[in-house]
């Protein structure tokens, strides 16, 4: 096969597999079962199948996890949880609870698939902590779940964490939700007439 | 693109404007009957007008007829008023309208509404580029620099508590989407759109508002979704649709 006849079949390969993504797009986007904010949205849901495939998950379930917070798109911590878990890497994510008082923190850990399952071999996240939370300003801020929940917070964050530390390239850079609603949000850039 | 006209050149121009388009988003019905019957104005809507005028062009455009309104003699001096361009109130009102205008002129952000005669209450037509719909909006202030559009409204109550409940009622969200969406066809870069709001009693507040960054996602979303439904209803040339007939759960 000729270079020329090589990559013609490519872009032909490449103009239908983008005919069959926009389809599937189109179809998904005119379903009433995906969240309001991506229905009509072709555009939008083409980026949620890239994302589904990447992070071997369900179109759907990308959909429903993914959250628009302050204009930036996130996922839910439980979101991120589930990709760990099923990403075929490591075992099931697991919490360590400990510490009292400001000293209350979790650590997140696991092992790689395959590996003998000794405390040496563990891979852990920081440990988080309530005084970590106060020193971020996490904690003090109007209607924060760490006052409400904090065992649910500490655990949301270390996986979190995790994530981002052994598996960065399935979070695909993105925040969370609670780490999004925990930073403080910049003033609107108001400019106003001479 | 943008031109200075009457209100009552711009209300018989072609296009949708903000009104229009959040009847139709009640159900097309409601946009035809809109057509046929339009709104009557009422006396809220006219010290609104006149508070408009006088922030924004300068210009005192009421005259006081004292009086039963009932009697033949004050009607008659009503339709003089309006045979001249202007809108008869009763004694008192004139002091409450400048009252109003005062406490707009001493806002932070209302202080630039109608500084300059140019930039008050011009008139956009543009075409949407997605379903080839003709669009219209009057901006009350759209300022030559900065990055705001002004809109300016008068309420019974301008605290946040009850303004934010009138802002949805009224649909100022799909109102100020669609005006940021006709400025930049029209090639006006603004990115923010305050909305100055003043009481129309006593002590006459003025308070301001912006549109909350998810608030206004949300209302981009549902914009683009009554344009799209509008395209469909006009392209079929249906507007009958009204509330469906299957039993609908309310939910406190």
């Amino acid at each position: 096969m000729s270079e020329e006849t090589k990559n013609e079949v490519a872009k032909s390969l490449d103009e239908q597999q983008f005919e069959m993504i926009q389809r599937k797009a189109m179809m998904l986007s005119k379903s009433e079962l995906i969240p309001k904010q991506f229905q009509g949205k072709i555009a939008d849901c083409v980026i949620a199948m890239d994302m589904a495939e990447r992070t071997k998950s369900n179109p759907l379930a990308v959909l429903q996890n993914l959250h628009v917070i302050h204009g930036k798109p996130s996922w839910s911590a439980q979101f991120i949880i589930a990709v760990i878990n099923q990403c075929g890497r490591f075992e099931p994510l697991r919490f360590s609870i400990r510490g009292e008082g400001d000293d209350y923190g979790c650590v997140a850990y696991t092992h790689y698939l395959g590996e003998e399952k000794t405390k040496e071999n563990a891979i852990k996240s920081p440990k988080i902590t309530i005084a970590m939370a106060k020193a971020e300003g996490w904690f003090g801020k109007s209607g924060s779940k760490w006052k409400t929940m904090p065992e649910l917070m500490v655990q949301y964050r270390a996986a979190t964490l995790f994530g981002r530390l052994f598996c960065p390239d399935l979070l695909m850079g993105m925040q969370t939700v609670e780490e999004l609603a925990d930073i403080k949000r910049e003033p609107k850039q108001v400019i106003l007439p001479e | 693109m943008l031109k200075k006209i009457t209100d009552k050149e711009y209300f018989a121009a072609k296009g949708l404007n903000a009104s229009a388009l959040k009847q139709f988003a009640k159900s097309p019905a409601h946009y035809k009957a809109s057509l046929i019957a339009p709104e009557k104005k009422s006396t809220a809507f006219d010290i609104g007008t006149l508070v408009h005028q006088l922030v924004l062009e300068k210009t005192k455009g009421w005259a006081i007829v004292e009086g039963n309104r009932n009697s033949k003699s004050v009607k008659e001096m009503v339709e003089t008023a309006k045979s001249l361009g202007k809108i008869a109130i009763k004694p008192g009102e004139d002091e409450a309208i400048l009252k109003m205008a005062d406490s707009v002129a001493s806002n932070y952000y209302g202080q630039y509404l109608g500084r300059d005669a140019d930039c008050s209450e011009l008139a956009g037509f543009v075409e949407d580029p997605e379903t080839g719909l003709l669009l219209k909006a009057k901006f009350d202030y759209a300022p030559k620099s900065g990055n705001i559009l002004f809109d300016l409204k008068t309420a019974q109550d301008a605290s946040p508590a009850k303004f934010k409940w009138s802002a949805k009622d009224f649909g100022y969200d799909i109102q100020a989407v669609h005006y940021m969406h006709v400025a930049k066809l029209c090639g006006l870069d603004y990115e923010q759109f305050i909305f100055v709001v003043v009481e129309k009693t006593a002590p006459y507040l003025t308070a301001s508002y912006i549109l909350e960054d998810e608030t206004r996602e949300r209302a981009e979303h549902k914009y683009r979704m009554i344009l799209e439904q509008f395209k469909a209803c006009s392209d079929a040339n249906d507007f009958s649709h009204g509330y469906d007939d299957e039993l609908m759960e309310l939910k406190f």
